[in-house]
């Protein structure tokens, strides 16, 4: 599989370097530049035909027209179009190029309107000519012509507007005038101030956003937004620039999910897990997608980095409850990640290098019309220093296979030593078509794995003709392959589709087992293993279709239906024969909502939006109907509320396990009718932020209740001599949090960043495991962040500093040792009530230097700076003491990654 | 409202060093102890065997004291098996036993005492004696490796040998493990140690996990000694297979494994065995 990805990627890269070859810089330009044509007195009409058989420029011209002119010039390493308007400066014609890169001659009396590219435009002195009018048009960045999705287009005056959607497309409806001034603003992007005139193009109108420098930052540009992280209006919702992550401190990898755990409600005290935790809710129950196709599994390296090259993403938006019936299936949150469509102006390339992991992007145009464009990355670990030390910090606590198979005692003495070789790896690849200006069609392709190997093995120290060895194999193998075909189109200005076909794949298998393997002497190969098997496969493969119907500046109806069906196969299995639980479940959801944007009021100050997601699970042959509601209210236009509430189901859900200590400790199976319902919850959300100048103050308390959480355990398998029965080892119970999030954040200047803090309360109730409410796995009281950001010179500084309360664990009443048959002793602990105590408090400093030049940045992080000892959780031992022989408990704790610097040093073409 | 803004930001910052100042040094030990008085029982019911049980004290967890294990003495314990009550003679150290009564297969056999006023119980029977138990070989010569003089084994030492495969009836997918066991009173060893070595003797038995199936297999290298040794078969309850499952001993995994035992922990389960003679012979 390797093998096949290197080959691809090679292949890739040469598809590139051959459209580097053809395509040039700047916008609004053919890219294309003749190196030396000589014509002389040559008909137009044969010099146009002539430079588009040499040199694949498209020129679009009336040949009649054309033809009747006779021209000389020299081309000599000039760009196509200026050539020809020097060309043509005798002549009464005239040239342009469009968007798309196509040069068209014209005669000079035709009146053309070109959809502009500009970047800043001058103030329309004149009268108005139109009043109340539409736009249509698509943002994009300046430089790679990317569209960019969720960008705000705003009518300045109204202080209202709209946001582009995921291909950068825009309506803007109701525009007072032709001379209004519009406002167009998208983090990480300079915002632009943009005059209409009478000339402005109403339809297609391209707007340009300049990202922000990082190197020629000493001029000062007003209004510049160099942020972060954005809180929207949008109840919950949290918007970041993958490209600013950089500046956070990190260790080994920049990486988004690690960003959003320093807001607020997303919990941050969790080095073992890059999946969020959301206001209480688990990594299973946040929708995370990726391109449109459903992610099930985020975890690099024992959960230390998440699965996502930050460098191929475009855009990351997060809900933290409340989302609109769009979304659905989960009942927590929702990251919909966007991944870039790749430069379409030129060749580039990006590349990063660190103390963990190297990581190369290329991007660029496919075809000369730059109609196709691609963007690949790839990612691979090393396996240095940094990559241990984090793999020795979480790798399992080996303590499950003391007892193993035959030759304990042969294996202490001839150990030859531990073969470890881990690694993980993601690829992303995405090809964008835009035939026209109203389609659009992407195939983008994810894969990830994690191979991480504990294992020892043992050679046999006595050759001769016995063949095989002993060997004790831990290893886990994680990732996912998604992949997902998007056709959107712009059909009238009001009504746009977006159609996706997906396939997902998360696989993860846990081999934990001691192997014998012997010869027969009948030639015969034998292995027998003595331990645990694991295995866990879900494929889901969708489609869904989503209608966008801007009724009137008023109304934004969007409606959509989407068919998912889910296989997922779950095997348990002990000693090679004894399958403990065996599950291969399918089923299908049939889901369609309808959600209405409503504004009303002067300047839109009341926005709300009912939406209704309706789903039909044929396990459990019912129809399932979430009402959803938000709304938003501008007191002032400073001080804004919102509001939420919400129904949400989850039918494939991840089951938490609690008799394992590493490696994947849930595993996905879907809802049944019985022992493994279908999870529920409620959210309400109410809250409010107040602007001004460069601060934010946002707050949002929220209540949510989870009805059918499933835990598993085989800790209460009551029934000796018999095989186990599912529906008694899994429990199933409720859940509720409340808790409030707190936000201030300087967004601008030289020094930003922002501060977080949470409250809250997670509690759990599962009948089986304690009488009461027990506190959740995640249930941390006080979770605090400060976030901080100074820009010096070609400098960017940051430091991070999080506080959290101890999480609760569950503890033991006592310990004991029990003699086996062959008289070797064996440890067991017997369990406190359920989360009952508390571990300490942790907390931890980070910071991070970043020096930018022209052609990249290199980059100092160091992780938990003074070194605070994290307690991760608690190890139960017997010990014997040697001189007494008596037997006495120890308790130790093992902590989190201690103090850990890292270099990073990133390079771009361009 | 700005310079408030810019105020209340500065002031958090600072309260953030002192949080942090407070985070350094303060200690939160969040401990809520619970206690823990059960009793623990090894109990192994052979049949055409005496009885004999090890009754313990749990080892209770306080993060303010160490405590140890201590044997239970002086309590009443009665086994009731086939229209009989036996009560069982203490010891000492926590030992019970009762040399009159012969075990028997199929027979239901109850535990049964007080501690602390809570009846403990316990249920069990003894399986059947294996059937067909049969090695393939009934002996093998291995090289005596000296490594007196230090060095390492390589490969190509001794060799030839090929594993003993082991075999018997299963038709119920029972539990059945194998102990091998070295019966020599002076046992010689396979391989001669350097006399300053740190590596204890080798245990004199081996054994492999429980397993469902009808064969087991030994690699002769795990025979440490020469001389004349036991194959034993044994037959299992699934209680007694349980404890070999992976248990947790973390705060993220914390698993006791089933037992047939109310109000106590450990094990109480019969046990029924078939031996085979097997000699290592110096070559």
């Amino acid at each position: 599989m390797r093998k096949i990805l290197l080959l691809l990627f090679c292949f890739v890269c040469q598809l590139a370097l051959k459209a580097q070859a053809q395509t040039a810089t700047s916008v609004n330009t053919t890219g294309i530049t003749i190196n030396d044509e000589f014509y002389n007195n040559e008909s137009l009409d044969r010099i146009c035909k002539d430079l588009q058989k040499k040199s694949g420029v498209k020129i679009v011209a009336d040949s009649s027209l054309i033809a009747r002119y006779r021209v000389s010039y020299w081309f000599q390493n000039v760009k196509v179009e200026i050539g020809i308007k020097e060309a043509l400066k005798n002549t009464d014609l005239k040239a342009y190029v469009d968007e798309n890169g196509i040069l068209y001659i014209v005669s000079k009396l035709q009146k053309v309107t070109v959809a502009q590219s500009a970047t800043q435009n001058a103030v329309y002195k004149g009268k108005p000519e139109k009043n109340n009018f539409t736009i249509t048009g698509k943002v994009v960045d300046s430089k790679t012509s990317e569209s960019l999705a969720f960008t705000s287009v705003i009518i300045k005056s109204k202080k209202s507007g709209v946001q582009t959607n995921v291909d950068g497309l825009f309506t803007l409806q109701k525009i007072p005038s032709d001379t209004t001034t519009l406002e167009i603003s998208y983090i990480g992007y300079k915002t632009l101030t943009y005059h209409l005139s009478p000339q402005t193009p109403t339809k297609d109108l391209r707007i340009e956003l300049e990202a922000v420098s990082e190197v020629l930052d000493e001029v000062v540009v007003s209004g510049e937004k160099n942020e972060i992280m954005k809180v929207n209006e949008t109840v919950g919702l949290f918007t970041m620039t993958p490209k600013n992550i950089a500046k956070l401190p990190n260790v080994g990898e920049k990486d988004i999910f690690r960003g959003f755990q320093l807001m607020p409600g997303i919990s941050a005290a969790n080095q073992s897990s890059s999946g969020l935790y959301v206001r209480g809710g688990t990594p299973d129950q946040n929708l995370v997608l990726y391109d449109g196709f459903t992610v099930y599994y985020v975890d690099h390296l024992y959960g230390f980095f998440s699965a996502f090259n930050s460098n191929a993403v475009k855009d990351v938006r997060l809900f933290k409850g409340g989302f609109e019936a769009k979304y659905g299936g989960r009942v927590s949150s929702v990251v919909d990640i966007t991944g870039k469509d790749g430069n379409q102006n030129e060749f580039n390339a990006t590349a990063d290098v660190g103390l963990l992991s190297a990581n190369a992007l290329v991007e660029g145009p496919i075809t000369k019309n730059k109609k196709l464009t691609f963007v690949v990355a790839g990612r691979h670990s090393w396996a240095g220093p940094l990559y241990d030390k984090i793999f020795n910090t979480f790798k399992s606590q080996q303590t499950s296979n003391q007892n193993g198979g035959f030759g304990g005692q042969f294996a202490r003495r001839f150990q030859s030593g531990q073969t470890v070789t881990s690694y993980f790896y993601d690829l992303n690849g995405k090809v964008t078509y835009r035939p026209n200006t109203k389609d659009n069609i992407t195939l983008s392709f994810y894969n990830g794995q994690d191979f991480l190997d504990n294992s020892q093995n043992l050679n046999l120290p006595f050759g001769g003709t016995r063949g095989g060895g002993f060997g004790n194999t831990d290893q886990s193998n994680w990732g996912n392959i998604g992949s997902s075909l998007k056709w959107s189109r712009q059909w009238t200005t009001k009504f746009y589709t977006n159609s996706l076909l997906s396939f997902s794949n998360y696989f993860s298998k846990r081999d934990n087992t001691n192997q014998n393997t012997f010869t027969r002497t009948d030639g015969t190969t034998q292995t027998v293993k003595f331990g645990s098997l694991e295995s866990n496969d879900l494929k889901d493969v969708s489609f869904k279709t989503d209608f966008e119907y801007r009724a009137s500046d008023h109304h934004l109806v969007e409606f959509g239906g989407q068919f998912s069906n889910l296989a997922i196969k779950y095997s348990y299995s002990q000693n090679d024969t004894t399958e403990i639980l065996g599950k291969n479940d399918r089923g299908n959801t049939i889901a369609g909502y309808l959600q209405d944007e409503i504004k009303i009021g002067a300047n839109n100050r009341f926005t709300m939006k009912p939406s209704l997601r309706v789903t039909y699970y044929d396990v459990t042959k019912k129809v399932y109907y979430e009402p959803r509601f938000t709304a938003n209210f501008a007191l002032t236009n400073e001080i804004k509320l919102k509001g939420a509430v919400g129904q949400y189901y989850q039918f494939a859900k991840q089951v938490e396990r609690e008799d394992i200590s590493n490696g994947s400790r849930s595993f996905w199976l879907l809802a049944n009718n019985s022992y493994l319902p279908v999870t529920s919850s409620t959210h309400i959300i109410v809250g409010g932020s107040y602007e001004i100048d460069d601060y934010v103050i946002d707050i949002e308390a929220y209540y949510k209740d989870i009805q059918n959480d499933t835990r598993y355990t085989l800790r209460f398998a009551p029934q000796i001599g018999r095989g186990l029965v599912a529906d008694e080892t899994f429990f199933t119970g409720t859940g509720k949090v409340k808790g409030i999030d707190f936000l201030l954040q300087k967004k601008f200047g030289k020094y930003n960043g922002w501060i977080g803090y949470t409250l809250a309360k997670s509690d759990k109730y599962i009948a089986q495991f304690s009488a009461d409410a027990f506190p959740s796995n995640f249930d941390v009281r006080h979770e605090f962040k400060s976030v901080n950001m100074y820009k010096i010179g070609r400098w960017d500084l940051s430091a991070t500093w999080i506080y959290a309360s101890g999480k609760p664990y569950t503890s033991i009443t006592g310990g004991y040792v029990v003699k086996l048959l062959d008289g070797t002793e064996k440890d067991f602990t017997s369990p406190s009530t359920t989360n009952a105590n508390r571990l300490p408090a942790s907390h931890r400093l980070d910071i991070a230097a970043t020096y930018n030049f022209t052609h990249g940045s290199l980059s100092l992080s160091v992780f938990n700076v003074y070194g605070q000892s994290n307690v991760w959780y608690k190890k139960f031992q017997t010990i014997t003491d040697p001189d007494t022989n008596e037997k006495y408990l120890s308790v130790t704790d093992v902590n989190y990654l201690g103090f850990t610097p890292n270099l990073t040093f990133t390079y771009h073409l361009r | 409202m700005k310079n408030i803004l810019n105020y209340l930001y500065k002031n958090i910052t600072t309260l953030c060093v002192w949080g942090m100042m407070i985070g350094l040094t303060g200690c939160n030990s969040g401990e809520v102890l619970e206690s823990a008085d059960n009793p623990i029982v090894e109990g192994y019911l052979v049949a055409d065997h005496p009885i004999t049980l090890h009754i313990k004290k749990e080892i209770p967890y306080s993060d303010q004291s160490i405590s140890t294990e201590e044997p239970l003495d002086g309590l009443d314990v009665t086994i009731t098996g086939g229209g009989n009550t036996y009560h069982l003679k203490n010891n000492g150290d926590g030992y019970y036993s009762d040399s009159t009564v012969s075990l028997k297969v199929g027979v239901s056999y109850t535990m049964n005492f007080t501690y602390n006023g809570k009846v403990v119980t316990a249920t069990t029977s003894i399986p059947s004696k294996p059937t067909n138990f049969a090695s393939d070989q009934t002996s093998i010569y291995l090289t005596q490796v000296d490594l007196s003089s230090g060095g390492m084994p390589t490969p190509g030492m001794g060799g030839g040998e090929t594993r003993v495969n082991l075999s018997w009836t299963n038709a119920n997918s029972d539990y059945y493990f194998v102990v091998v066991e070295n019966i020599e009173t002076d046992p010689e060893a396979v391989i001669i140690l350097p006399s300053t070595t740190t590596v204890s003797a080798d245990a004199r038995r081996f054994r492999n996990q429980p397993v469902q199936g009808t064969e087991s297999s030994i690699n002769p290298n795990q025979f440490q000694y020469f001389g004349q040794h036991h194959i034993i078969l044994m037959h299992v309850n699934p209680d007694y297979a349980a404890l070999y499952k992976s248990a947790g001993t973390t705060s993220q995994n914390i698993s006791t494994p089933p037992t047939s035992i109310t109000n106590g922990f450990g094990i109480f389960t019969g046990v029924n065995a078939d031996t085979l003679d097997f000699e290592v012979k110096k070559r």
